[in-house]
């Protein structure tokens, strides 16, 4: 099936749930309403046709500060001293969540890409690791960086970070705690780049 | 770090029916913990048993995150390249074709007309599959390890050796390479290497034979491992795994073939597959049978590459200095000797990644043991993690 | 060394009980320097062994030769160790464990037969003592495993434990058909049934006193001796029976939480065991200290002999250390009780029928 008939048949199903598609050849994508996530994910995997067997990565995203113009002028957050340690933060960061899943038909061989924008004040979204079990990991993972609560999950918990570890540390306004458990953590210089 | 004296709070203590029982048993909790002769890097099992028989297998790791990911975002793509080496430390220059593969299919994607020198495909093909070879050879010999056979490890790590050798004339370094570059490869390949490579190629179908018979057929070896840590291919595709278990498991699925990149469509090479000769299909012996074929293919795809090698010419594609992507993401994938690694970038068109995710081979093929270690003894799960070849530097990036 | 000793002129003098004991001391202090003595060089030769079939050199700096002082600094690196001990050890019990190691194979030296001359305690039972006291090691690795206060260690003590009893069926099941020839424990005699030419060595089954009947007798006591073998390397925790103390999986088993001349007297017992059943091997199944050609027998010292040929069955056991993987544990007593305990019965039984119908 080419990514137009993926397309048409989840319109069909889903109507307003999927809120965007995105053509090509390597990589077709498909924006998805978080409530409908699990019903997408379920269909795509059982109908016959369609059949996305494999998911292949979950990955998380933190849209805050993302340039839409193209210039690559993300805003940062964060503020760094010349000696590494953390400055003040200026605003508070307001950009959505994303997580978005990778999957493959092992049987037709076609590729989709699901994404979906969660609200950064409420991150939930339905787990998919009944779905997929490549799911049960990778969202852990996702959880562990991100904080995106997946509900339904059967063990979420950290997997990366120590398990008492606080923040989540690739969201964009993250900022270092100073001690982790008696070790210092302050100080320790993170990319500190001037202008380009 | 992790509160170890409190049980994992979902499993019981004891078993149901033990209260019944006139003898009072109980499951023994014990740690394979982070430092152990055979969990390959820095990884802990949480190992629930009932005398010998292992019930529930919970990994965990994490002991090795370096935080790759948020480096990735202040780090141009050019300074990103060596944080990939440190990831899959035993086949780095399969880590850094993977992430230079992602980011010259986002900049084509972008926009941005460019080649890749020939010359420079083929030496990328030829490092490649070297260090195929070398990453299975040590899956070979740590495998060993773990049955109890101490000689094959020596007799692997002295072919490896020749291949460090190799790269070092390349690129200088024997571990952490950081050779390929966006657009090809950093340095040419020196007169000598080349020489050093045929020299290998000569004398490497030979070991391979002493491999086999030291210990492929061995009977012990096979009682060890036939029949063990069984994982078809339906569980395979489950839990995500690629790569030599994949493969194990019967799935012709190799990226090389179904997903192919670079000039791997010039050559003539077969995908092994397992076919469960001494035992059940996808057991231990299938995925180690499929590395040593494996490095017999790789072999062969390194003596067409070496034959068909174009005249000396550029290794490197022209690039601008201060790259930019433009905007877009994309994830694109290699076949890395574990199995498929993937990377996915997000671009807003700055010179920085706005996102990099490394899907990890290794992450997903650990998974599947929290299946596959149920109802095994606690050998066959050595033996099953051993069969699984994990590199904790990718679990964990 | 009862006659040594008589010889000399203040012994003479002393009471019967005196006597014995300062010659039962002599025989025991030099059985223990000179198995401390054999200990070191087995060490220094299982690292050369293992160094060349991994294709490198092994130790190499200490000492003029090859690296020949490297068990002495071993040993000085042992003695100066300190001595770390768990919290929540069994202190009476751990510390224990060594020296009932330790013990076990060393009590086994006092019966093996070096020579006509050079046998500790000609005792009728010998070969049964041998049995027994190679027991005690069981409870020296269980003590091992229990007082380290340390699951993995236990694991280790369990497996060993188990199979080092397993396999003293088979082991003494396996003599059982040269016991019947002989008619006797005592190792001196079964020694002396083989003398004369090699055919007469029980191990190529002893024509001289079968006859033509001999063919059946090679095949009864080969069968003995390959099974006898199999079952030692059991004994004594030897690949491919060495789960108990397998690195790859327990961390050395139970002698994970030692450390210092603790460690030391555990790994001289083991190697002390090494050396008694190759001993005892050769003893029952390879002409003992007879070379097989009669005339050599007049000029080269019996025990040289005897210990050379040991020597040469201890070789074989590091070579097959670092050839063959190790077998798990479940497989170990499948093999034990189901395939080496029905072949070493239905042999004794074998050999008991032609032994009837020979007479």
């Amino acid at each position: 099936m080419t990514e137009q008939d993926i397309h048409q048949r989840l319109l069909a199903e889903f109507e307003e749930a999927i809120l965007d598609f995105e053509g090509g050849e390597k990589q077709p994508a498909i924006a998805v309403e978080p409530l409908r996530l699990r019903d997408v994910a379920l269909y795509l995997r059982d109908q016959q046709d369609l059949a996305f067997d494999r998911c292949l990565v979950i990955s998380g995203v933190d849209w805050e500060g993302f340039d839409e113009s193209g210039k690559g002028k993300h805003r940062e957050i964060n503020r760094y001293e010349e000696d590494g340690t953390v400055g003040p933060v200026e605003e508070a960061a307001t950009g959505d969540l994303g997580v978005v899943y990778f999957l493959e038909s092992s049987r037709h061989g076609h590729r989709l890409k699901l994404s979906v924008r969660i609200p950064r004040e409420s991150p939930r979204v339905d787990s998919l690791a009944s779905v997929w079990t490549t799911a049960d990991w990778g969202e852990r993972e996702t959880y562990d960086f991100y904080g995106i609560d997946f509900l339904g999950h059967p063990d979420q918990r950290r997997i990366l970070l120590p398990e008492d570890w606080e923040g989540w540390p690739l969201r964009k306004d993250y900022q270092m705690p100073s001690r982790y458990h008696d070790v210092p953590l302050e100080g320790m210089p993170y990319a500190v780049r001037e202008e380009r | 770090m992790n509160d170890t004296s409190a049980p994992l709070r979902h499993l019981p203590a004891t078993r149901e029916g033990d209260a019944a029982k006139p003898i009072k048993s109980e499951l023994l909790h014990i740690n394979m913990g982070p430092q152990h002769p055979s969990t390959h890097g820095v990884l802990r099992l949480f190992i629930t048993t009932d005398g010998e028989v292992v019930h529930n297998v919970t990994p965990y790791i994490g002991y090795l995150h370096r935080c790759a990911e948020k480096i990735a975002e202040g780090n141009s793509y050019h300074q990103y390249i060596v944080y990939t080496d440190r990831m899959d430390y035993l086949a780095a220059m399969n880590c850094n074709w993977g992430y230079c593969l992602a980011v010259e299919e986002l900049l084509r994607a972008g926009g941005m007309e460019f080649e890749i020198p020939e010359y420079a495909e083929y030496i990328r093909v030829i490092i490649g599959e070297l260090n195929r070879i070398a990453s299975h050879l040590i899956a070979f010999g740590t495998y060993g390890l773990d049955i109890g056979a101490m000689t094959p490890f020596f007799h692997a790590l002295r072919e490896r050796e020749a291949i460090l050798n190799i790269f070092e004339k390349v690129c200088g370094a024997r571990l952490m390479y950081s050779y390929y570059d966006i657009g090809g490869v950093k340095w040419d390949l020196p007169d000598d290497a080349l020489e050093e490579i045929k020299i290998f190629l000569d004398l490497f179908p030979d070991k391979l034979k002493e491999y086999d018979e030291l210990l492929t057929g061995n009977k012990i070896f096979v009682e060890r491992t036939a029949n063990v840590g069984v994982v078809d291919a339906a569980t395979c595709q489950d839990y995500g795994c690629t790569g030599p278990v994949l493969r194990g498991a019967g799935v012709s699925w190799d990226l090389r073939r179904n997903d192919t990149y670079s000039i791997y469509d010039r050559f003539d090479f077969d995908i092994p597959v397992g076919k469960g000769l001494v035992g059940t299909v996808g057991d231990c012996w299938d995925r180690y049978w499929v590395r040593m074929q494996e490095m017999e293919q790789s072999s062969r795809i390194i003596q067409q590459a070496v034959e068909r090698l174009p005249a000396r010419g550029e290794c490197m594609a022209e690039m601008p200095k201060n790259l930019k992507a433009a905007p877009g993401e994309l994830y694109t994938r290699t076949e890395s000797p574990k199995g498929e690694l993937g990377f996915y970038i997000v671009s807003d068109g700055g010179p920085v990644p706005f996102r990099c995710k490394t899907r990890s081979p290794a992450f997903h093929n650990l998974h599947v043991i929290v299946k596959a270690g149920q109802g095994q003894m606690i050998s066959d799960l050595c033996a099953t993690i051993g069969s699984l070849d994990l590199v904790l530097g990718e679990i964990d990036r | 060394m009862t006659q040594l000793l008589g010889g000399m002129p203040i012994m003479a003098d002393l009471p019967g009980w005196a006597f014995t004991l300062i010659a039962m001391s002599g025989v025991g202090i030099i059985l223990l320097l000179s198995i401390a003595v054999a200990v070191m060089i087995f060490s220094w030769a299982e690292r050369k062994v293992a160094a060349y079939i991994q294709s490198r050199y092994g130790p190499m700096e200490v000492g003029p030769w090859q690296g020949t002082l490297q068990p002495i600094a071993d040993g000085v690196k042992f003695l100066l160790k300190e001595d770390i001990w768990p919290t929540g050890a069994d202190k009476p019990l751990w510390r224990l464990a060594p020296l009932l190691i330790f013990t076990g194979a060393f009590l086994s030296y006092v019966v093996i037969p070096f020579g006509p001359n050079f046998i500790g305690a000609k005792l009728d039972v010998g070969l049964f003592y041998i049995f027994a006291t190679s027991s005690i090691v069981v409870v020296g690795i269980i003590s091992a495993g229990w007082g380290s206060n340390n699951k993995w260690a236990l694991y280790g003590a369990v497996r060993g434990a188990a199979q080092v009893i397993s396999y003293e069926i088979p082991l003494s099941l396996a003599i059982m058909p040269i016991v019947l020839h002989v008619g006797s424990l005592n190792l001196g005699e079964i020694i002396t049934a083989q003398r004369g030419w090699f055919v007469n060595w029980h191990a190529f089954g002893n024509w001289g006193s079968h006859g033509f009947a001999g063919i059946l007798s090679l095949v009864s006591f080969q069968i003995s001796l390959w099974i006898y073998f199999i079952s030692s390397l059991a004994e004594v925790n030897r690949v491919p029976f060495d789960l108990p103390e397998t690195e790859s999986e327990l961390v050395s088993g139970y002698h994970t939480e030692y450390s210092g001349m603790k460690f030391a007297f555990m790994m001289l017992g083991e190697y002390a065991d090494v050396f008694v059943v190759s001993a005892i091997a050769v003893t029952v199944f390879l002409g003992g200290w007879y070379s097989g050609i009669p005339v050599i027998d007049r000029f080269v010292p019996a025990p040289l002999i005897f210990v050379s040929k040991s020597l040469f069955l201890v070789f074989v056991q590091m070579w097959l250390r670092w050839t063959l993987p190790r077998l798990r544990v479940d497989q170990l007593m499948h093999v034990c009780w189901k395939v080496l305990i029905p072949i070493t019965l239905a042999n004794l039984f074998l050999y008991g029928l032609l032994r009837t119908a020979l007479a």
